[in-house]
């Protein structure tokens, strides 16, 4: 690994900085002897080190408030971050179930909402309003050469936290923490980004602590030329970068997925990710009903919740019953009942969301606006699938009424995030609507003892099953853009991933322990459906026709012998 | 301005030139900084307030629990501070120093280096390490700074009370050259911590897996001595003017290296030399609290517990300066002798001592002398104090609570009108008594001094017995500063005695007649111009002034005590953040 700095530059480095992990030759080569201790600790042993320093952490916070001990350990965790990249993603990914729900979901969410506090050093870019017209030139600041991966947010939409402007940057760093853990993707290719259009939140407009522009956010083309500007600086610089949007709001989210998604290599994760995921958990209830995944087209699905995530899984879900069946979208429609804020969307609602025209229902069947619980009762669902943001709108009267589903196993999913947007817990889903249910959740809960003896399984229905996999398998194989058939073969390939005897017990996704072999699958399965769509350019070495000869087990190889993993670099300068 | 020679993130890496948010919008565009930090442009008042709330709240969320005493949560988050920017952090300490020395340095920095394999996160300074021998005078270059004004080093073989604590030690140089920055305004870019790892004969170190350093024993003998002449060959080749100053050394191999090194480097010894000048401060300031004026000092008979190095260099220092004040000739030097007594771990020690420390040799007492005032050798403290009638009884033992109920009662039989106890061994655990102890013993009317913080004692009738602590951070700053400003080629003992006279003169005549011998740590950075000044002046005196910088020797000479003060203030280094300026090399 060649580079153009030595001596205590090199320390202050955390891409490059092995702390005591540099051998003595290399300490000589780049002028480094005398400014660390002299004993040379292996990997291994830096490793313990901090684990030792965690636990220690976790045994002396034991009854503090979960906030706290959350915070303490991000804390931690992004110390080491800022210090040494390398010994940080070896933690994390060998330690990636205990550590996951700290670097994202749904500590996450807490650290964004304490950013101003928590702020140490900079990590990844920042472009504002005040930065029109300089983008071009700014992109050069980044000192990586080559960047694979881009995670951008205008912070406008941070979980269910709202606009958090600027601090929303945890969310980019966040996630990118997840692709270099799970997908393997280089972390010196990788760049957090926050569009700072200013904020709508007055309590951090009037905080003299804000770090971000202090002026309300843009809208129309004002916001459209910010956005542009960047797009065409980051594909300037690095034409084969996939980005990847989170956490705008409905609006932007929409609409900058449908300006971008045909001319550049980007996707949006709350929608697309999120659907996919919900989707894969949606498939993977038919195979826990003892059928096959085909079967899905005969699935009936209430759907609680209109915003950017919900429309996004119920296009998703309909345009895969659209393929499986042969008919088009709006036949596909049948099946799903779309519920928002004011109840049951039909035909005879006005100011209807442009998204949500497609799935309004004719009032002669259900009246306008009716409850969910009167949904519930009148078309007796296999699905019962919550992305509304509202905590708690699954109430027991809801949940009972999922007992008379047409479903042997019906399927509550309760997706939104943070923990306490939950439409309900699995305590009270399992509680109310029976032990025979199937449950997913947003959100991590623990697994329920039911009264029989056995487990009610919680299914989490983490994004981070797909957008690895996404991300990795668009790179590997060059595609220009991310086409919707790339998205459903990775929610298939999930769909497909557990046994059927572990599907059969409730469980639809496969643990997290496992997250970079379920990633080298769900991205071979991208990287074949980009091949079957024609837009393969291939990676590096590899052309397109190699590509296309690939078998699936090729693929797989090939994935998995591009992930990258942690491990010390010999380091040699170059002037 | 001040140029640098990088760019963009390598520049927000460097704790030395980073300014976080408060990188202005044009130093953004000049330093390829710009997208890189959030937008909004904070000032460095806005830094602070954000950092203090920030660390208020953490002082408590921080510590790992009860165990953890909050003292290291502070360190850690003042730590991570000076990791991040060094600017912001001195700021901090300045502004806060009476609070946060004793988070940097004594008592907290024992802790520190006893936890250090846990604490370690970023490497500061350098280490030299037997391994390393024949190689030194290639590493030295390692170090980034062009110029370098101030070491400190340590070998790690006697951290503070806590023993032999090996590469760990370094936490000790590091929080020293933390108070020469912010009470002498040494630049911080040209201070350089230095451990040398010869190895520790700490068994349960060198058996953890954990452990920094060498895993082998310590070196001795002239193995030792090559290792320390290397690097110091090396120091001195690349910084000619440097001052190094040592710290923390086992007791021989302090005064064998101050004596090897003391008239051919720049050096000096804190333990032996800088400890002892505090403490002659003290007894000065004991003289002034009596009512009469600092040149009854040589009348003054003092019992001293503790014949390590620190006791010894009191007692050489203390001779001396009785001596200056009786006119140098050989019988102010014998009366000066006179006027000690020295007991160490076997009782007093007298020339019927067998295998007597040479050392410690000057002040054996004449068997005869000792056997008409009824002292055999070897006998206890208490007996020594009984019989003395000591005006002071200074304690340098390293034994928390050596100063018993008993010895404190024979204490009342001292012929001074106020006595003074002085118990001045760290850490706090090993004072030779508390402050509770000595006054509810021996009344109001007594001096107490100590080494470690303890607070003042209320009497119940309104008065303040106060606690003196005799913190040898009142006289190193200025000793470093004045030598350095001077330019001086040695540290004489001329010019550590006028640093210890002028601490002593610090303190106005009330203030002294209250029980009050030391300043308030709040004033650290006029008392250091003041020693510094004080400093200078003496080596003008000796002849021994080379000039600094632009100031030659004769420029220096022509100061009067005005135009001293004022060279001195204006070379002292404030926190503020520079001017930045690209430079390609």
């Amino acid at each position: 690994c060649i580079v153009h700095k030595r001596g205590a530059d090199i320390l202050h480095d955390p891409w490059f900085n092995k702390d005591t992990g540099f051998p003595l030759t290399e300490r000589d080569r780049l002028g480094i002897r005398g400014l660390l201790p002299p004993r040379v600790m292996t990997c291994v042993q830096q490793c313990d080190r901090f684990i030792e320093s965690f636990r220690s952490l976790e045994n002396n916070t034991k009854g503090e408030p979960e906030n706290v001990v959350a915070l303490a350990k991000w804390r931690m965790l992004n110390r080491l971050h800022d210090r040494n990249e390398t010994l940080y993603y070896r933690v994390l990914i060998d330690n990636i179930k205990d550590f996951a729900p700290i670097i994202y979901t749904p500590t996450v969410g807490l650290v964004c909402q304490n950013y101003s506090g928590l702020y140490r050093r900079p990590r990844g870019m920042y472009f504002s309003a005040k930065d029109k017209g300089e983008m071009m030139s700014m992109i050069y600041n980044w000192p990586a050469p080559q960047v694979d991966m881009i995670v951008i947010t205008d912070g406008s939409r941070i979980l269910g936290l709202g606009d958090l402007g600027v601090q929303g940057i945890g969310i980019p760093i966040g996630k990118l923490d997840m692709y270099v853990a799970a997908a393997g993707i280089n972390p010196q290719r990788v760049l957090p980004i926050m569009l700072d259009v200013g904020t709508n939140n007055e309590k951090l407009l009037q905080n003299d602590l804000y770090l971000g522009v202090r002026q309300p956010r843009l809208e129309g083309e004002e916001y459209l030329e910010i956005i542009d500007e960047f797009m065409e600086a980051a594909f300037t610089r690095w034409p084969k970068a996939v980005v990847q949007f989170e956490d705008f709001q409905a609006k932007w989210a929409f609409g900058t997925l449908e300006r971008y998604r045909k001319k550049f290599c980007m996707f949006n994760d709350d929608v697309q990710g999120t659907a996919g995921v919900a989707l894969a958990g949606l498939l993977g209830t038919v195979r826990a009903q003892g059928r096959p995944i085909s079967d899905f087209v005969n699935q009936k699905i209430v759907v609680v919740g209109a915003g950017s995530a919900g429309l996004g899984v119920t296009k998703m879900a309909v345009q895969a019953v659209a393929r499986m069946a042969g008919i088009s979208e709006s036949e596909a429609t049948k099946n799903f009942y779309l519920i928002d804020k004011d109840g049951l969307v039909t035909t005879e609602r006005t100011k209807l969301d442009p998204g949500a025209v497609l799935f309004a229902k004719n009032p002669a069947e259900i009246r306008e606006g009716a409850s969910i619980v009167e949904v519930v009762k009148k078309v007796r669902p296999h699905v019962l699938l919550g992305l509304s943001g509202v905590g708690g709108i699954f109430n027991e009267e809801v949940l009972k009424a999922m007992r008379e589903s047409d479903s042997c196993k019906p399927a509550i999913f309760a997706m939104s995030n943070p923990t306490l947007n939950a439409e309900c817990t699995a305590a009270d889903a399992f509680k109310h609507a029976g032990g025979n249910i199937v449950f997913a959740s947003g959100s991590p809960f623990e697994n329920v003892e039911l009264e029989n003896g056995k487990v009610g399984h919680v299914n989490q229905a983490n994004n981070m099953y797909l957008f690895p996999g996404i991300g990795l398998g668009t790179l590997l194989s060059g595609a220009r853009i991310v086409t919707d058939g790339m998205l459903q073969a990775a929610s298939e390939c999930l769909a497909s991933y557990m046994t059927d005897e572990e599907v059969q017990k409730g469980i639809l996704y496969p643990s997290i322990n496992n997250i970079r072999h379920i990633t080298a699958e769900v991205g071979a399965a991208v990287l074949r459906a980009a091949v079957t769509d024609d837009i393969a350019e291939g990676h590096g070495d590899v052309g397109p026709k190699d590509l296309s000869h690939m078998s699936k087990e090729d693929t797989v190889n090939y994935i998995t012998r591009n992930m990258w993993f942690p491990v010390y670099s010999p380091l040699v300068h170059e002037k | 301005p001040t140029i640098v020679h990088k760019q963009g993130l390598d520049i927000l890496h460097d704790p030395w030139f980073n300014k976080g948010t408060a990188f202005t919008m044009t130093e953004r565009n000049r330093l390829d900084l710009r997208g890189l930090l959030p937008p909004n442009v904070m000032d460095s008042e806005q830094q602070i307030f954000r950092f203090m709330t920030d660390l208020k709240r953490l002082e408590e969320q921080a510590r790992d629990g009860p165990s953890d005493p909050n003292a290291l949560a502070k360190w850690r988050i003042l730590n991570r501070l000076h990791d991040r920017n060094e600017t912001m952090y001195y700021k901090v300490l300045i502004n806060n120093i009476e609070e946060y020395a004793p988070i940097v340095y004594t008592p907290t920095v024992g802790l520190v280096c006893q936890n250090y394999s846990g604490l370690f996160r970023r490497p500061r300074g350098m280490y030299f390490s037997a391994e390393d021998r024949g190689e030194m005078m290639s590493m030295v270059y390692n170090w980034p700074a062009e110029q370098v004004d101030m070491i400190v080093v340590t070998d790690g073989s006697r951290i503070l009370g806590l023993g032999d604590l090996g590469v760990h030690g370094i936490g000790i140089a590091v929080g020293k050259l933390d108070l020469y920055v912010a009470a002498a305004g040494i630049n911080p870019q040209r201070v350089l911590p230095v451990m040398i790892d010869v190895g520790t004969n700490n068994e349960k170190l060198r058996n953890d897996p954990m452990y920094l350093g060498l895993q082998q024993r310590r070196l001795e003998d002239d193995d030792y001595i090559d290792v320390i002449d290397e690097f110091m060959e090396a120091v001195y080749t690349r910084w000619p003017h440097v001052i190094v100053q040592f710290e923390d050394f086992q007791s021989k191999w302090a005064f064998k290296l101050l004596q090897r090194y003391r008239c051919t480097y720049r050096m000096f010894n804190d333990d032996v030399q800088g400890t002892a000048g505090v403490a002659i401060a003290g007894l000065l300031g004991a003289v002034r609290a009596q009512g009469r004026p600092m040149i009854d000092f040589p009348k003054m008979k003092i019992v001293v517990a503790g014949a390590g190095s620190a006791g010894i260099g009191v007692l050489n220092a203390a001779r001396k300066t009785m001596a200056r004040m009786l006119g140098n000739t050989e019988t102010a030097f014998d009366s000066a002798q006179s006027q000690f007594w020295v007991v160490d771990a076997q009782g007093l020690i007298t020339e019927g001592r067998e295998n007597i420390d040479p050392e410690a040799q000057p002040f054996a007492r004449k068997t005869k002398e000792m056997e008409r005032q009824g002292l055999k050798e070897g006998a206890t403290l208490v007996e020594v104090v009984r019989e003395v009638k000591p005006d002071v009884l200074l304690g340098l033992s390293a034994v928390g609570g050596l100063f018993s109920k008993e010895v404190l009662e024979a204490m009342k039989g001292s012929t001074s009108t106020r006595p003074a106890i002085f118990a001045m061994s760290n850490p706090t655990k090993n004072a030779e008594c508390t402050p509770q102890d000595a006054f509810s013993i021996l009344g109001e009317n007594m001096i107490f001094a100590s080494g470690s913080p303890f607070k003042n004692v209320e009497f119940g009738n309104g008065h303040v017995g106060h606690c003196n602590q005799g913190n040898n951070m009142y006289l190193f700053p200025g000793i470093g500063l004045g030598t350095l400003l001077s330019g001086a080629p040695i540290v004489s003992d001329g010019m550590l005695q006028a640093a210890s006279e002028c601490l002593a003169a610090y303190m106005s005549e009330e203030e002294v007649l209250e029980g009050i011998i030391y300043p308030p740590i709040s004033r650290i950075r006029d008392i250091t111009k003041r020693i510094a000044a004080a400093v200078i002046k003496e080596a003008i005196e000796e002849d021994l002034v080379e000039g600094y910088r632009e100031m030659d020797a004769r420029e220096i000479q022509k100061l009067d005590e005005e135009g001293l003060m004022e060279y001195v203030e204006n070379n002292m280094w404030n926190p503020e953040y520079p001017t930045l300026v690209y430079k390609d090399d």
